[in-house]
């Protein structure tokens, strides 16, 4: 369900090639070098302590030098030698978005507006993405999966949240 | 206690009628599970972790090995009958899986692949049940100087072994890390990097995110593809005895898979897939047809499916007699231990004997149950790769998320699996291992506090100290040697890899 069925015709992000330069390959390492160097400052907010007298802000010193110094190797190595570009978007990627903000919306509305309702939700967003159904379809499908997990971890004693539902 | 006391009380411990049934219930979800491409042992243990908060520790414990052999057995369905790698320890086996499918022996493939599971898995747990007493005795030895260097250690075997960049992988081991010294640390109670948010107090929830970059970010990306309907042929009951051929040609392979996979699982790193490659290399060197590999030997079923289990069994004994993982699903499992208020380690066989012997009495159990139920079986769990799957995606998505909400009852957990799923997407995107982050977190909150507790104990002489300490010294060198060994390996022989395997393929 990974690699292998990305459809051949799916847009390509602009790649690195062979010639050194600033590269989409790049990003992980620029990530973890500027995370590194956030980390670093906090971590010196900490009392550090001696390594006689080790203080709790030591351990994360070490872990920054641990993030930042390869990320900086790495993003040295990718701009002078760069590897292969990222995995291609497969030709359904705006499904991703969909689905993440239709994730969101349940977490907003799980203790609120209670599992059922906030479960069908998510339910009804992610069947829409797709795009295979009819609107009622996903309607009474997205339904019937939120109630019957309601149900189902009710009895295994998972409770959720009930909400604005009776029950 | 020796082993066959401790297997008696391990054997009445799960004669009891809720253990049997845990272990049912988790070799029959970890199979389902196994099944679906993408998500292994690791995916599923972390989705169905919650339903055995309710359970007795000995139960959940039981539950949780079961899904975990359950789901390593279930991915190498997929790989002969579709050609889909149910996870990543399968791979090699759909070389020659599906061309045995291809010729009509799909039956033969299932019945080898589930027989050498089942030998290894028993070898392993013979093995288990000698060595783990043996290294736990060993561990008593062990202070903090010794723990910190096994955790530093584990992870500098580990960024070797993930495929890619080394100083990608230490990156990933870094993030892991940091992520890990979020919340009140448990040396001095301090609060670190909480940002004002109480949710941060108590640490980033493992489960979260776990689900978020294995179950979520695998939805996300499953999603955008156009995906098909699969194809699954289909295999009648009687189609699944192997000839008198094929088991001669097996049992060899089914042996020596055994036996080379277990001592894969007791070193760092993934285990089982390298166990699978080694084994599948062995036996084309060793076969009088060598030609015959890739086109359905069936050697290249049976050796790399016993090897593979055998890892999985062989990466208990750290977990168990060391209270360290190695591997990523032993590093869930460890997490399910601590839930249930067990902490694994060179005590565990004292004082919880029954969870210790009742694990691997269930390990003898759940491997004869997996032969018994999934042979017969196997059309049904195939027939989940029917469903449609925009109905799959969506159950997995509500599934993980009620897994993660009950942890804790918390949205802030929702909120963590959901940023580690796209984050789990990204780093798809971009070849990285997000196994290599998982382990890192388990284990740092124990490489801190032996760290601190070391360098308290030396003094501030750090080095003059681990001199006195020669296990501790002995394991850091050879973790630095791990480091650097490719390396010189590569300028002494220029051309040689220095990653055993492809990053893409090391998602364990």
């Amino acid at each position: 369900m990974t690699e292998a069925n990305l459809g051949s015709n799916a847009p390509r992000m602009k790649g690195s090639g062979s010639r050194r330069g600033l590269t989409w390959s790049m990003a992980p390492s620029l990530v973890g070098v500027v995370g590194g160097i956030l980390y670093t400052i906090a971590a010196r907010e900490l009392n550090v302590g001696t390594l006689a007298k080790p203080g709790p802000g030591l351990f994360p010193l070490f872990v920054s030098v641990v993030v930042t110094v390869p990320s900086a190797i790495c993003l040295v190595t990718e701009y002078l030698r760069p590897s292969k570009p990222p995995e291609g978007l497969g030709p359904f990627f705006w499904r991703v978005p969909a689905l993440a903000l239709g994730l969101l919306l349940y977490i907003f509305l799980l203790k609120p507006a209670g599992f059922v309702v906030a479960a069908a939700l998510l339910c009804a967003t992610q069947l829409w993405a797709f795009g295979r159904r009819p609107w009622w379809v996903v309607g009474l499908l997205a339904l019937a999966a939120s109630l019957c997990c309601y149900l189902i971890f009710l009895q295994l004693n998972v409770p959720m949240p009930s909400g604005i539902m009776p029950f | 206690m020796d082993p066959i006391q401790g297997l008696l009380q391990g054997w009445a411990a799960l004669s009891v009628p809720g253990n049997l049934i845990a272990l049912a219930i988790g070799v029959l979800l970890g199979t389902v599970v196994g099944v679906l491409p993408g998500l292994g042992p690791v995916g599923a243990m972390a989705i169905l972790m919650p339903l055995s908060f309710q359970l007795d520790s000995t139960s959940a414990i039981i539950m949780m090995a079961g899904i975990y052999y359950g789901a390593q057995y279930g991915g190498s369905t997929t790989s002969i009958l579709v050609n889909i790698p149910g996870e990543a320890t399968s791979v090699i086996t759909c070389l020659d899986g599906y061309q045995m499918t291809k010729r009509g022996r799909a039956g033969a493939a299932l019945s080898v692949a589930a027989v050498g599971s089942f030998v290894a898995g028993t070898v392993a747990v013979v093995l288990l049940m000698f060595f783990a007493p043996l290294l736990s005795q060993f561990a008593l030895r062990f202070g903090a100087a010794e723990y910190f260097a096994l955790t530093a250690f584990g992870l500098l075997v580990l960024s070797r072994l993930t495929g890619g960049a080394l100083a990608l992988a230490m990156m990933l081991v870094g993030m892991g890390l940091a992520l890990r010294t979020i919340g009140q640390e448990m040396v001095f109670g301090t609060t670190r990097f909480t940002f004002g948010l109480m949710d941060l107090w108590q640490g980033i929830e493992l489960v979260a995110i776990a689900v978020g970059l294995f179950g979520i970010a695998e939805v996300f990306t499953a999603s955008e593809e156009s995906g098909g309907a699969v194809h699954v042929a289909s295999v009648r009951l009687r189609e699944l005895l192997p000839n008198r051929e094929e088991w001669r040609r097996s049992l060899a392979p089914m042996l020596r898979g055994s036996a080379l996979g277990f001592p894969f699982g007791l070193v760092p790193g993934p285990a089982a897939i390298l166990s699978t490659f080694a084994s599948y290399a062995l036996e084309r060197r060793l076969s009088k047809r060598p030609e015959e590999f890739g086109q359905g030997a069936i050697e290249g079923v049976a050796g790399p499916e016993a090897a593979n289990n055998a890892a999985a069994g062989g990466t208990l004994v750290p977990l168990l007699s060391l209270g360290v993982p190695f591997a990523p699903p032993t590093a869930l499992l460890l997490g399910a231990f601590i839930i249930h208020g067990i902490q694994p380690g060179p005590l565990l066989m004292t004082e919880h004997p029954e969870v210790f012997w009742g694990l691997v009495a269930s390990m003898y159990a759940g491997n004869a149950m997996l032969l018994v139920l999934n042979l017969p079986l196997v059309g049904l769990f195939v027939s989940i790769l029917k469903l449609p799957r925009d109905i799959l995606l969506t159950l997995i998505m509500l599934i993980s998320s009620i897994g993660v909400f009950s942890v804790n009852n918390s949205v802030f957990d929702l909120v963590v699996m959901l940023l580690a799923g796209v984050a789990g997407y990204v780093m798809r995107k971009f070849r990285l291992s997000p196994a290599t982050l998982i382990l890192p977190l388990v284990i740092g909150t124990l490489m801190e506090s032996s760290l601190m507790q070391t360098l308290l104990l030396s003094g501030g002489d750090l080095p003059g100290y681990l001199l006195t300490r020669p296990i501790a010294l002995g394991l850091l060198l050879l973790g630095i040697f791990s480091l650097f060994a490719p390396v010189i390996w590569q300028l002494l022989r220029p051309g040689s890899g220095s990653s055993p395997i492809p990053a893409e393929q090391a998602d364990f």
